[in-house]
């Protein structure tokens, strides 16, 4: 896959539906904007006309959550085909999932699980990647999860394990700065030994927001400003990688819009400051 | 112990509080009834039971986040009820697929429901505010056609500073093309 082909869309924010209306009185603000799939699969009406009103004003990337790509058991073919039907109606330049699983033995875990960083599991992912492709050829590009179980035999990194994937599955990495920077404080890792092991001309997007603490772990709860440690890490990463979208992915305790648009501006400054987004 | 059937074991762990308080209480005779070998359970073992604990707590109250997005008037009704309700029933039900979400209130609501007027659980009209909200769930998928429901109590003036009543009273939700809106009438007899 040659990324540098995939168009810069700028500054995004992932949307919700409680601030629709906020949204479209500051389209001058959002460059694009990212969906959450799950969410316009067999939907009703009402949320279909949602979406043609979204991509009828703004560039749209569809971001999956259940596909489960790290599941050895295989795919759901049934939702398979049904995302490949959204990604199809949307057309976009990218799409984006997961590295993880969240289903196995008919069991619906209900959120992103950590693999173990086996040689399988890279294969497994891989090969499921491979079935995804021959439904889907728009390019996927794939997230880092945060994680709070640490699963036992593992034979490389995360981030070699992540870098193995993408390598050999040739997509695209949704680097997640707050994710990164969660694992890295409650694995305690260096984040900076971490972005050296892994493909950074492979990162097309990033996601950022900020999590709360929760009995001495930093929970990923996409509910409060972005910190100032990723603040930091993002202008590490859009120093040194040529990101073309970025996007802000708020989901619960949400504030007043202006309040998210002071960080899109913010994330826009340190793109800028970058050389990124005109 | 190869991944498939790792993942058939985590996603158990992850999701089934009594499994998981027995593995950690007992790996070897918990792995011994899942059919593992001495070697498979000593692997699985090393899960750190306190992160596994975390993470499955954290999977149930995504849970109730989003069921009391679904239901919002019986969350406030019920108030720290609602919660404690809530991990009871997600004791017994595990919800699935791309509608999971929507799935889990409504069954929830069947839940609240069945067990309300068995435990005496206040206000008197609570059954029929679940089932109005639990109706409006499933009127929501309606492609074409209706849906009815009856209520003892006015459920439309539950929330107003009248003393209630007994009243039956009729809700009809109703659609008439896939792309039409969703039509919704609220009626008191007598």
């Amino acid at each position: 896959m040659i990324l540098s082909y995939l168009p810069t869309l700028g500054v995004g924010l992932g949307f919700r539906q409680p601030f629709k209306s906020d949204l479209f009185l500051n389209r001058q603000q959002v460059d694009f904007v990212e969906i959450v799939a799950e969410h316009y699969l067999d939907a009703p009406a009402l949320k279909q006309q949602e979406l043609e009103l979204l991509a009828a004003h703004f560039p749209i990337i569809p971001h999956a959550i259940n596909l489960s790509l790290g599941s050895a058991e295989g795919l759901d073919r049934d939702y398979l085909s049904k995302l490949a039907a959204l990604i199809k109606q949307l057309n976009p330049p990218w799409w984006s999932e997961h590295i993880c699983f969240t289903k196995a033995g008919g069991i619906d875990i209900g959120h992103l699980s950590p693999l173990p960083y086996t040689q399988e599991a890279v294969e497994v992912v891989c090969r499921n990647i491979a079935q995804v492709r021959r439904s889907i050829d728009v390019p996927l590009i794939l997230e880092n999860i945060t994680y709070m179980v640490t699963l036992p035999g593992a034979q490389m990194t995360e981030a070699q394990f992540l870098a193995e994937v993408v390598e050999r599955a040739d997509c695209g990495l949704l680097l997640d700065v707050t994710n990164l920077h969660a694992n890295a404080v409650n694995h305690s890792y260096d984040v900076r030994d971490f972005l050296q092991e892994l493909p950074t001309e492979r990162v097309v997007q990033l996601h950022f927001v900020g999590g709360h603490w929760h009995d001495g772990v930093l929970i990923d709860s996409h509910s409060q400003s972005t910190p100032i440690e990723v603040w930091q890490l993002m202008d590490e990463v859009l120093s040194k990688v040529p990101v073309k979208g970025i996007v802000l992915e708020r989901d619960e305790n949400l504030p007043p819009f202006a309040e998210l648009v002071d960080e899109l501006q913010q994330a826009r400054q340190i793109g800028r400051s970058h050389g990124k987004w005109g | 112990m190869g991944l498939a059937q790792t993942q058939q074991l985590l996603a158990q762990l992850y999701t089934n509080t009594e499994l998981r308080q027995r593995f950690f209480a007992n790996p070897q005779t918990v792995g011994a009834e899942l059919g593992l070998s001495e070697a498979q359970t000593q692997k699985l073992a090393q899960l750190s039971a306190q992160q596994v604990n975390i993470f499955a707590n954290s999977l149930k109250w995504k849970r109730l986040g989003e069921v009391r997005e679904l239901l919002p008037r019986t969350a406030r009704v019920l108030g720290k009820n609602f919660n404690d309700l809530f991990w009871r029933y997600a004791e017994t039900h595990l919800p699935q697929g791309i509608k999971k979400h929507r799935q889990d209130a409504i069954a929830f609501a069947s839940f609240i429901t069945k067990v309300a007027p068995q435990e005496g659980i206040e206000p008197i009209w609570l059954g029929d505010l679940v089932r109005y909200e639990q109706t409006w769930l499933l009127a929501e998928e309606l492609n074409h056609g209706f849906q009815v429901c009856w209520f003892r109590y006015p459920i439309d003036k539950l929330f107003t500073a009248q003393k209630i009543h007994p009243q039956p009273t009729i809700a009809i939700w109703w659609r008439f093309r896939v792309r039409s809106p969703l039509y919704h009438s609220v009626r008191s007899l007598f």
